[in-house]
């Protein structure tokens, strides 16, 4: 009975539109009171939940990219990504994947990515004769990448989901390959697109000018170096590394690039408190959530209910896919990320899976979820950038959400792709 | 008669709409609240960075790495975190989903909109009570490695409840005026 007003307050809050938070949290409230239990147990978990030393990473990661967005290192990695493959043929589609691979990198935020990048290169393209859709789509599907690199705040979050199995170093190692997989699925998609449409090739600007646009992007990419090396080499913890890469932005922004006002910094700073407020209330009350939910086995009864249909590790991971891609259609990354992960997580290890490799399997789902409709937060930003109606974009979807299905399917059921290099600098 | 916010003045005058000067005061003052309270957050933003710098510097730099900033900024993120979360009840910015409430006419939408505000009035009064009876019960209690009571770690929960009862408040408020509140700092 207590799992039934767990879940039904929980689910028809949400149909209800009640914020994820609130609809954790009042589901966790009744559950407690019908127990019998004192409420305040309820927000003692939730406080605890939210004072832990490393989701400090998570205002530091959010504040990192907003002064890089607000910063100016846009323009500059959209010049370096032109001088590059700016030649090649659809060159502005290329240019539009690597700067927006380049600036996810900074920011780890594919939204932020969609805002910055999509405001510069969507209305660039089709000034030079792309079309609205394509510019779309190439936009919103390299965005993606970001949350699989080191500067992604949603990977603690799964940190936490998980129950503290898996640690920032690890998720930072299993993410590069699947990244750089992604980012080559959708350089290949842009490419056979841009063929099939029959678009231009640009010119090559010279390799003076490849040098120039390469030394200006560099000290903001430099925030990677920052984060992923300070954390792996041991010199940082994850925490100091977003204090060191807030530090080191507002200093190139400020005094290297000369671009960062005192009233852009405001409201870089106010957007990363907004978003802090909102990522990290929800963490606190998951935290609830989670306990109520072990307590009751739902992971067991979840695993039951899949065991029933097959035992085969690889259709019991497709077929987490398939629930998480559903969850991801309608919920946020990090309600997605708090929601799943403690009924998916016990499920998918008992079949062999390792959960570092879940964890990239769960960002990569939130990735779709981002660019399908109904909540796909960066396909509504795209298409509200690029002034182009939902359903032109939606028609020319289909090669890159292929790609970005097959990068998945290729994590998903090699585990190598995730975990070769976490375990060749990891050894056990 | 005039607007509802403080930057309801910038809007073009369609989207503008007029409501008594009592409500108009009411609005402008959860308005200037709302940018208060996310002004402290963006101080608390600072002062947590600054404090996690001292941090790295002390460590490296004069081989004596304080003891106080790591619960200093644990105490201080709660502050943030909460001011943050009861003015994203007014921005509106809390994460959702898409819900059944398209398919209604605008009476029946408003109706469960309403209804969503109070839900979320009786989670903020929850947390509020919640974060009271805790607070009160370590009060007496020091945090280890920071001379201040561990209460301290409470009063966020209690403060950032009532406002998030408050905010939801001024929403059922402003629907049942038929006007929207506009968020106080972009």
């Amino acid at each position: 009975m207590a799992l039934t007003i767990l879940c039904l307050t929980f689910v028809v809050g949400l149909l209800l539109g009640m914020p994820v938070v609130f609809a954790i949290g009042l589901s966790s409230i009744a559950t407690v009171a019908y127990e019998g239990l004192p409420m305040a147990i309820v927000f003692q978990r939730m406080e605890a939940g939210m004072n832990v030393f490393a989701f400090l990473t998570i205002p530091f990661f959010i504040f990192t990219g907003e002064l890089m967005m607000y910063g100016g290192i846009a323009d500059r990695l959209i010049r370096c990504a032109k001088a590059t493959v700016g030649h090649v043929r659809g060159g502005l589609g290329m240019t539009n994947v690597l700067a927006c691979t380049m600036f996810g990198g900074v920011s780890g935020s594919p939204a932020a990515d969609v805002s910055a990048m999509g405001s510069a290169m969507i209305p660039l393209m089709k000034k030079e004769g792309y079309d609205g859709d394509y510019a779309v789509n190439v936009t919103t599907y390299s965005s993606l990448v970001g949350a699989l690199l080191p500067t992604s705040h949603n990977m603690i979050i799964y940190s936490l989901a998980a129950g503290g199995v898996v640690s920032m170093t690890s998720l930072i190692l299993a993410g590069a390959l699947p990244a750089a997989l992604l980012t080559i699925a959708n350089v290949l998609t842009a490419y056979f697109v841009a063929v099939n449409r029959g678009y231009a090739a640009g010119k090559f600007p010279g390799w003076g000018e490849v040098w120039r646009s390469t030394a200006a992007a560099v000290p903001g990419l430099f925030i990677m170096v920052i984060i992923t090396g300070g954390i792996l080499s041991g010199v940082f913890t994850a925490a100091e590394a977003g204090a060191v890469a807030v530090a080191y932005a507002l200093l190139i922004t400020v005094f290297l690039y000369r671009s960062l006002t005192w009233a852009n910094f405001l409201k870089a700073a106010a957007k990363a408190c907004k978003t802090t407020g909102i990522v990290l209330l929800l963490v606190g009350i998951s935290t609830m959530f989670g306990y109520l939910m072990s307590l009751y086995g739902v992971a067991e009864l979840a695993g039951e209910g899949l065991a029933k249909i097959s035992t085969t590790p690889w259709v019991i991971f497709i077929m987490v896919d398939l629930v998480l891609f559903f969850f991801g259609i309608f919920l946020d990354m990090a309600a997605h990320i708090l929601v799943c992960t403690p009924i998916l997580l016990p499920i998918v290890v008992h079949y062999g899976m390792n959960p570092v490799q879940f964890g990239i399997i769960v960002l990569l789902n939130c990735c779709i979820g981002l660019n399908t409709p109904p909540v796909g937060v960066c396909f509504y930003l795209g298409c509200a950038i690029g002034e182009v109606s939902v359903g032109k974009v939606v028609k020319s979807i289909w090669p890159f959400m292929l790609a970005l299905w097959v990068t998945l399917l290729i994590i998903t059921l090699v585990p190598e792709t995730t975990m070769w290099l976490h375990d060749l600098l990891m050894p056990k | 008669m005039a607007v509802q916010t403080e930057d309801a003045a910038s809007l073009p005058p369609a989207a503008a709409p007029y409501v008594s000067q009592a409500w108009d005061k009411y609005f402008r003052f959860n308005g200037w609240l709302s940018k208060q309270c996310l002004r402290i957050a963006v101080v608390g933003l600072c002062v947590i960075l600054a404090a996690v710098l001292t941090q790295i510097f002390g460590r490296y730099v004069l081989n004596d790495s304080p003891t106080w900033t790591e619960i200093f900024a644990l105490v201080l993120i709660l502050y943030v975190t909460c001011l943050s979360a009861a003015v994203g009840v007014r921005d509106q910015r809390h994460i959702g989903m898409e819900s059944i409430v398209i398919f209604l006419g605008p009476k029946g939408r408003t109706r469960i909109e309403i209804f969503v505000f109070l839900s979320m009035i009786t989670f903020g009064l929850a947390m509020s009570y919640g974060g009271a009876i805790l607070a009160d019960g370590v009060w007496d209690y020091m945090n280890p490695g920071l001379p201040i009571s561990q209460g301290w770690s409470y009063i966020p929960l209690f403060g950032g409840g009532l406002l998030i009862s408050y905010f939801a408040l001024e929403q059922i408020i402003a629907r049942l005026l038929n006007v929207r509140v506009v968020p106080s700092w972009h």
